[in-house]
């Protein structure tokens, strides 16, 4: 255990790799803050330039933008009523208030120090449970992994907003799209449609940056622009008071954040829900909730940032991503020839060490530069965004020439910016496509070894224990979304987000 | 309405599943045992068919329509045209005249676009990524045509 921590701080700390987290970090505070771009189409541009870096290094950054972007996405939340990140939502709802109090400085104080309690605690958890699980999936046959992905696959469906059945179709398209290519098995071409770009399958950051980058962009260019104004930030530090009502909340968010987070489907955005959820109905003046309560920043701010870090897990382990997010990572894996699962931590153990205390490193980072910087965060957030769009849009356009010296990419990025803008306006979110996407050749590989194992035997897939176990849950996840009393429940969960 | 999203969406699904399905079709099947290239493609497609038929039903049958949000033509439009022409253009005519174009097309997708704006924007954003890319970077991009 020693050893690799040592091993890990070793890698974690060489120059380079130190550099890249506080970029990671930095830049994902920023566009934490800024409304309009969020973490995944950031990642989604920054794909190629990981082409450039050694693989642990991409990853530090990439994951550095991811729970950067949570840091950052509290600061707009508290101070502008607008959430910067999907996840700081919640903090919206009392945060703003506490703000207009003239409680910003306590508020963004915080859900800072929050932050890193949860940051602190989500790395121990990652050191401590990853190698057994590994060990776990290490004895995984195929008809395991098919049922775990086919868990994964509905859980992040179900515990996804909007209608599920469009989001499982979403998957099922993204699974089609990852097929595109040549089939292993036996070198035909599937759905190339003669093309000769896309032998090798449709280039995972074109689809990524048009769907979630360009895509992005064409919907908030329909919104038009909104006017920004910020409170006063005032005192920094929060009042002893302040202090004794977030401790419980800080506790209970990191453990709630970082269970949630291990989910399929989990991570930031519904361990944030969750936390308040949690938080309103365990408080003795649940009515001051909406109007300041500071455990109502305090616990969603923990539970967001351990559930963006903990929602790694499933990746380090068993080379399953659990949410669009993550799914990038395991993209950037693979563009590095990394093929994410149990053996990565075997083959790879300065890759995932590093990766783990790395982000511990970058929690240290954010706490420090985070609260100083607050003042030129807030100055940032006038730039307009008819000046940032374009600047967004030349990276994409730059960077998807970059990854193949190819113009076809380009061109794919275009056509996936307006397909991903089809499928916002009819009611259909991408992220579930991505998912999909990433999966879609493993899922075939070990669906077809798993009959072919059995010689063409279906009920192979109920016979061991583990694969029952997760299709069972999936089935009963399933079955919550149909029963029309879960349905009501969930849709709540969802209404209040939206008001 | 009738052509609420859940109609288009369901519509969507099904016109792609059956897509998907037609084509798979072409493809060895295989047996179960043996898996050829169209088994699992053919699988998923007609998934993709069975829920988009019910996603329209619910559509059609629900009294509960969320109406098509209007498409505001503009940004998809000139967002998308920026792009292409800038894919079309890159190896052509090098990369400043296709930035020119990307970043001028692209900038009034908006509805703000101030022309002097876009003009400043566009020269500072041609210089960093020519120094970032080309001189930093290292991409293998012309600058100019020819």
């Amino acid at each position: 255990m020693l050893d690799n921590l040592l091993l890990g701080f070793s890698v974690a700390l060489s120059g380079v790799n130190l550099f890249f987290c506080f970029l990671g970090a930095l830049l994902g505070t920023l566009i934490g803050v800024l409304p309009g771009i969020g973490p995944l189409a950031t990642v989604a541009m920054l794909l190629p330039i990981t082409f450039y870096l050694d693989p642990v290094t991409a990853l530090v950054m990439l994951a550095g933008i991811y729970y950067g972007a949570q840091y950052g996405g509290s600061t707009t939340s508290i101070l502008v009523n607008l959430p910067g990140e999907s996840s700081s939502v919640v903090t919206c709802l009392d945060g703003h208030q506490m703000a207009k109090q003239g409680r910003a400085g306590a508020a963004l104080a915080v859900a800072a120090l929050g932050s890193f309690f949860a940051g602190c605690a989500a790395t121990l958890l990652m050191i401590l449970f990853t190698p057994p699980l590994a060990g776990i999936a290490e004895r995984f046959q195929p008809t395991d992994y098919c049922a775990l992905m086919v868990f994964g696959l509905v859980a992040a469906v179900v515990l996804a907003q909007g209608s599920p059945l469009k989001a499982v179709a979403m998957v099922i398209l993204g699974l089609l799209l990852g097929l595109v290519g040549t089939d292993v098995n036996s070198g035909d071409r599937r759905y190339t449609f003669g093309l000769i770009h896309l032998a090798d399958g449709i280039e995972f950051v074109a689809l990524a940056m048009g769907l979630f980058g360009i895509g992005e962009i064409i919907s908030n260019l329909e919104k038009g622009s909104t006017r920004i104004v910020a409170e006063k930030i005032g005192r920094l530090w929060p009042t002893r008071e302040d202090f004794r009502r977030s401790a419980a909340p800080v506790l209970r968010g990191t453990i709630l954040g970082s269970l949630l987070g291990v989910l399929p489907g989990g991570g930031a955005l519904l361990s944030a829900f969750a936390s308040y959820t949690l938080e309103k109905k365990l408080s003795r003046t649940p009515e001051q909730f909406g109007r300041g309560a500071v455990e109502g920043v305090a616990g969603p701010e923990s539970a967001n940032n351990a559930g963006a870090q903990t929602s790694f897990i499933p990746l380090l382990t068993l080379g399953i991503p659990g949410n669009a997010l993550v799914a990038m990572m395991a993209g950037a894996m693979m563009i590095h020839g990394i093929q994410p699962g149990p053996e990565v931590m075997v083959k790879q153990p300065g890759l995932f060490w590093g990766l783990i205390v790395s982000m511990w490193i970058g929690n240290l980072m954010l706490l420090v530069i985070n609260l100083p910087l607050i003042g030129v965060w807030v100055r940032l957030l006038r730039v307009p965004y008819r000046l940032l769009f374009p600047a967004i849009l030349t990276f994409c356009a730059i960077g998807a020439y970059g990854v193949n010296n190819s113009t076809f990419d380009i061109g794919l990025v275009a056509l996936f910016g307006a397909i991903g803008y089809y499928f916002i306006k009819i009611g259909c979110e991408p992220a579930p496509l991505i998912l999909g996407f990433i999966l879609g050749p493993l899922f075939e590989e070990n669906f077809r070894r798993s009959l072919l194992l059995s010689r063409g035997d279906w009920s192979t897939f109920f016979q061991r224990p583990l694969s029952i176990f997760f299709l069972t849950l999936a089935a009963l996840l399933l079955a919550l979304i149909i029963l029309p009393s879960m349905r009501k429940a969930r849709e709540n969960v969802f209404a209040e987000e939206q008001s | 309405m009738l052509i609420s999203k859940d109609f288009l969406a369901g519509l969507t699904f099904m016109v792609l599943g059956l897509a998907g399905l037609i084509i798979a079709r072409q493809y060895d099947m295989g047996t179960p045992r043996m898996m050829g290239p169209g088994y699992f493609p053919w699988l998923l497609s007609a998934g993709l068919m069975l829920l988009g038929a019910v996603i329209f039903v619910q559509g059609v049958a629900s009294k509960a329509r969320e109406p098509l949000e209007k498409i505001h033509w503009r940004p998809v439009t000139l967002v998308t045209l920026a792009i292409f022409l800038f894919s079309v253009l890159i190896e052509r005519a090098g990369l400043i005249a296709s930035l020119v174009l990307l970043i001028g097309i692209g900038s009034y997708a908006g509805k703000e676009a101030r022309w002097r704006e876009v003009v400043i924007l566009g020269v500072a954003l041609i210089a960093f990524c020519v120094a970032v890319f080309v001189y930093g970077v290292k991409l293998p991009l012309t600058l100019l045509p020819g």
